[in-house]
């Protein structure tokens, strides 16, 4: 289906070509920003092009600050969540594609109502409930609460995605001797990857990126820093080392933007799938 | 011993009936066909045969044992769905074997049975390549070779052939058949198509509305059908319907028909003055120099076979809506068929006359819908 | 043990899958929000569980409808849910159309035009608050050099500009969301009903306004429920970037929320103003829930 486009194709590129220019320009700007001297930094016009390039920021942001830590508990995180979300949230998705329930259109109702909550408000009594069990400053803290957010979500997500693959499948597992358990683990799981992709690809980056939970639970214990609590904290009130924390934001942003380009056309399909319905 | 019984199977969605007291016996060996319209309740029947759809009452057994409260995978049975239902994931020789692995088979075991239901049915090339590498025959073949390498007591077919193209169903109808009679296995198989019953079945179950209303052989049910829903879905081209008054004649019971009389079975005169329903088959009404005359409004040219359509003459045309054919929108009641094998031509607009073999009318008690003595 | 394949048992299985998912949103969802429930109905200043029961009171709700903060922060997030879901909306349904048209590095392109979504929002903040820099940054130089402006805009000082640099990076957060599920809905629309109205002689903008908007309405409409629930919530941008000031001119219910419960420690109040924002998340996301129910099951 070839359409002739009214732009005709030179322009039709060139417009993609700047907008994407446009758009993605705050990140080169991180990028330029960190290679800089820290002196010019101040220089007016800003150059856009860093002819002296100071790969030694990296290294410095590693001497001044525990930023090796705070990228190591983030990564600790984001895995635990993106696991524990997933196994709650495949359970509950396969049980409400495949089965009637009763209360389970209640239940779906409240999954999609659930995305509604500000968080604010749930930190407060969090902050209670985690205080009387030990756990403020545990980074399993920031795991249970995050996951609890994102499992609505991605069991929606996956419930789509369950409801297109035929339920003959299981079935006819089910006659071949597998157990019921089995038949999720050894026939959906496998012929769903493209849609637990997608979902998992949800749970690490809204965990990567979680600032509140962390802010909250976690400020009391060093240890337990975040990576974006660490680079929050390199923003100062008046005086701040742009150069240094434009570099923790590469660091911080690459591992999630290599995930992002892998999985992006899972995510895609993911919530088309699951908006379609 | 494999033999399959139904006793008092009931099956309830809240307060619907789909299925009422379900009763049936299929011998061991027996290739048994569920046939009749959608919403019937046959794939119904067939699921809790196979475990996956639970009982509201009544109890199953397969080769003596109830069966009822086990699982899909206790029952020792094996199932070809319609549209296959094998493992994308997995390789066709995976596909295969994966019920053996189920039930703890050693790999090199699996692997010698799967090897041989492989040859059973040519698909020994194939054996390494996914499902969406094959076409619809041969993925057919390989859900067949799920079933028959695990060895089962009774294979369960729902509608398998549905989803190929006319010719490939012909041709695998008959494959089907021969399988089954070398394999000896008692097979349950579901359809809506009564041509498929009619050539494949040691015994065709007709159901309707969650009901069996007759079980039988092909023979018995094409010549002794047990009422008149039976009668108009088996054949084809079905059964012509029509009603009229019994009269009692010279030499035994009459009706009239458009012009003319035409005699009826003996068993007529004791409803002498009841309006009843007949039945006569296309294949059956004979051309002749006596008896009603016709107008033919249509002549279907199949070569030597052609299919004459000529109107009902207005008194005897049958009300569809308050008989058990009501809802059947292929049935015109205004039309009659005949079916005749000759070298001879017929025109349009042509009239005939029509003879009525009086041991080839079916008569039917139109309050009840039965067949009649 | 309970066989679950068998018939009579397969639904208590389903149960069985649904259990977790349940414990987990009643222990950290629903039994936290009875909770901040009560809270604002206490006097507390810092919550804990197990202690002696605080009376009942309505103090904190009267402070909520009297102080002029609250009606502030809702004047706040009004405009904000306005400029924000306006401005992300436009650019989504733009870069969706521009996306969706064949030519090669299609994907490449959805690809990047969707990146800033995985930028975290504390990266994305730091990034847009040196480049609104008053003195350095590059949106001012952009401006003076362009003429625009006489003096830099202190974006940091500033209430109006301060504002304004919420919007920003708000924005640039959340059109790609908008971007992907707009471009989701474009791509479903049946191309016959373009072909139709070529045939019938309609020129390009007659394509869009007949055919594309019409078609799109929902998708538009579930896609800005969506950023409207999101511009609510916020959090880490509007404090990473300006605390919420000055003089509370980017002061969101959310942050209002935090700052009464984190920084000032009366969390009974925080719990009010949170429960306010949560009934009137509740009354938007009607919309949202009513059709996607039927979809759920």
């Amino acid at each position: 289906m070839e359409k002739r486009h009214p732009l005709g194709s030179f322009a039709l590129y060139t417009t993609v070509i700047v907008t994407c220019a446009l758009l993605l320009f705050p990140i080169y700007w991180m990028v330029v920003t960190a290679l800089q001297p820290a002196s010019n930094l101040r220089s007016y016009p800003p150059q856009f092009w860093p002819e002296d390039p100071q790969w030694n920021v990296f290294a410095d942001l590693l001497e001044k600050h525990p930023f090796v830590l705070w990228f190591s508990n983030t990564i600790l995180i984001a895995f635990a969540t993106m696991i524990l979300s997933l196994a709650v949230s495949i359970l509950a998705a396969y049980a409400l594609s495949r089965f009637r329930l009763r209360g389970g259109q209640g239940l779906g109702l409240f999954i999609l109502t659930s995305k509604m909550l500000p968080a604010t408000l749930l930190i407060i009594p969090l902050f209670a409930i985690f205080r009387s069990t030990g756990l403020v400053g545990s980074l399993w803290s920031v795991v249970i609460a995050q996951a609890t957010l994102i499992v609505p979500f991605c069991t929606w997500m996956l419930k789509g995605y369950f409801d297109t693959m035929p339920p003959e499948l299981e079935q006819a597992a089910l006659v071949d001797g597998c157990s019921p358990l089995g038949t999720i683990f050894r026939i959906v799981l496998p012929v769903a990857a493209p849609g637990l992709a997608a979902t998992a690809l949800y749970a690490f980056v809204v965990s990567w990126s979680d600032f509140l939970f962390g802010r909250t639970f976690l400020t009391t214990n060093d240890e337990s820093w975040t990576l974006q609590m660490g680079i929050a904290s390199l923003k100062g009130e008046f005086v701040t080392e742009w150069n240094v924390i434009m570099a923790g934001s590469i660091m911080a942003s690459i591992p999630i933007i290599i995930v992002y380009l892998f999985l992006e056309r899972f995510l895609v399909g993911g919530l088309a799938s699951g908006s379609e319905k | 011993m494999a033999t399959v019984r139904f006793d008092h199977i009931k099956k309830s969605y809240g307060a619907v009936e789909a299925i009422r007291d379900f009763n049936l016996d299929i011998e061991d060996g027996e290739f048994c066909v569920f046939v009749g319209p959608s919403g019937c309740g046959k794939s119904t029947a067939l699921k809790m045969l196979a475990g996956l759809e639970a009982t509201s009452g009544g109890s199953i057994s397969i080769g003596g044992r109830d069966v009822t409260e086990l699982g899909p995978g206790k029952r020792d049975i094996a199932m070809v769905f319609q549209n296959y239902a094998l493992y994308p994931h997995m390789s066709v020789r995976k596909n295969i074997g994966f019920g053996l692995k189920m039930h703890g088979m050693a790999a090199r075991e699996i692997n010698a049975k799967v090897e041989e239901a492989a040859r059973v049915l040519e698909l020994t090339p194939y054996l390494d390549r996914k499902p969406r590498a094959l076409s619809g025959g041969q993925r057919q073949r390989v859900a067949l070779g799920r079933a028959i390498v695990r060895e089962p007591k009774a294979f369960l077919m729902d509608e398998p052939l549905s989803n190929l193209d006319a010719k490939l169903r012909v041709q695998t109808r008959s494959e089907i058949v021969k399988l089954q009679k070398r394999l000896g296995v008692t097979t349950i198989y579901v359809t809506h198509d009564q041509t498929e019953a009619l050539t494949m079945a040691d015994k065709i179950v007709v159901m309707k509305g969650g009901v069996i209303q007759q079980v039988g052989s092909a023979e018995e049910l094409f010549h002794a059908p047990n009422n008149i829903f039976v009668a108009g879905f088996i054949g084809s081209p079905g059964m012509n319907f029509f009603h009229g008054t019994v009269e009692p004649g010279a030499d035994g019971p009459v009706t009239r028909f458009g012009d003319a009389e035409i005699a009826l079975p003996e068993r007529c005169a004791a409803m002498a003055g009841r309006d009843m329903i007949f039945g006569i088959r296309p294949e059956h009404l004979r051309v002749s120099d006596t008896g009603p005359a016709v107008g033919l409004t249509l002549v279907e040219n199949l070569g030597t076979e052609k299919i004459l359509h000529f109107h009902t003459p207005a008194q005897n045309t049958l009300e569809l809506d308050s008989t058990a054919l009501a809802g059947e929108e292929e049935r015109d009641a205004q039309t009659m068929l005949i079916r005749v094998i000759d070298d001879r031509r017929y025109s349009d607009s042509e009239q005939l006359n029509l003879s009525f073999p009086v041991d080839k009318i079916h008569v039917f008690d139109p309050d009840t819908n039965e067949v009649v003595g | 043990m309970i066989d679950f394949s068998a018939p009579r048992h397969r639904a208590k299985f389903g149960y069985l899958l649904l259990a977790p998912a349940v414990v987990l949103m009643a222990v950290i969802i629903i039994y936290p929000i009875l909770l901040s429930v009560s809270i604002s109905l206490q006097d507390v200043r810092i919550a804990r569980i197990g202690d002696g029961a605080e009376p009942w009171t309505l103090e904190n709700y009267q402070w909520l409808f009297g102080s002029g903060e609250t009606w502030h922060a809702l004047w706040v997030t009004f405009k904000l849910v306005a400029v924000v879901g306006g401005l992300s909306v436009i650019i989504g349904f733009a870069t969706a159309m521009l996306v969706n048209q064949k030519f090669r590095g299609r994907t490449a392109a959805r690809l990047f035009v969707a990146l800033p979504w995985a930028v975290p929002e504390v990266v994305a903040t730091v990034i847009w608050a040196w480049m609104l820099d008053t003195s350095f940054g590059l949106v001012n130089w952009l401006l003076l050099t362009s003429g625009l402006v006489i003096e830099p805009i202190a974006f940091g000082s500033d209430p109006g500009a301060a504002f304004a640099a919420v919007c920003f990076v708000m924005i640039w957060k959340g059109y790609p969301l908008m971007s992907i599920m707009l471009l989701a809905g474009l791509q479903s629309i049946p191309e016959e009903q373009y072909q139709a109205a070529k045939v019938d002689g309609a020129g390009v903008w007659q394509r869009f306004y007949y055919i594309t908007l019409p078609n799109m309405m929902p998708v538009v409409g579930v896609t800005l429920v969506m950023t409207t629930l999101w511009v609510f919530r916020d959090f880490a941008i509007i404090h990473v970037l300006t605390q919420g000031g000055p003089l509370g001119e980017t002061t969101t219910l959310s942050i209002l929320t935090f700052e009464q419960s984190f920084e000032f420690f009366r969390m009974g109040q925080g719990a009010a103003v949170g429960v306010l924002t949560m009934v009137l998340c509740a009354i938007i996301s009607r919309a949202l829930v009513g059709r996607m129910a039927k979809s759920v099951h």
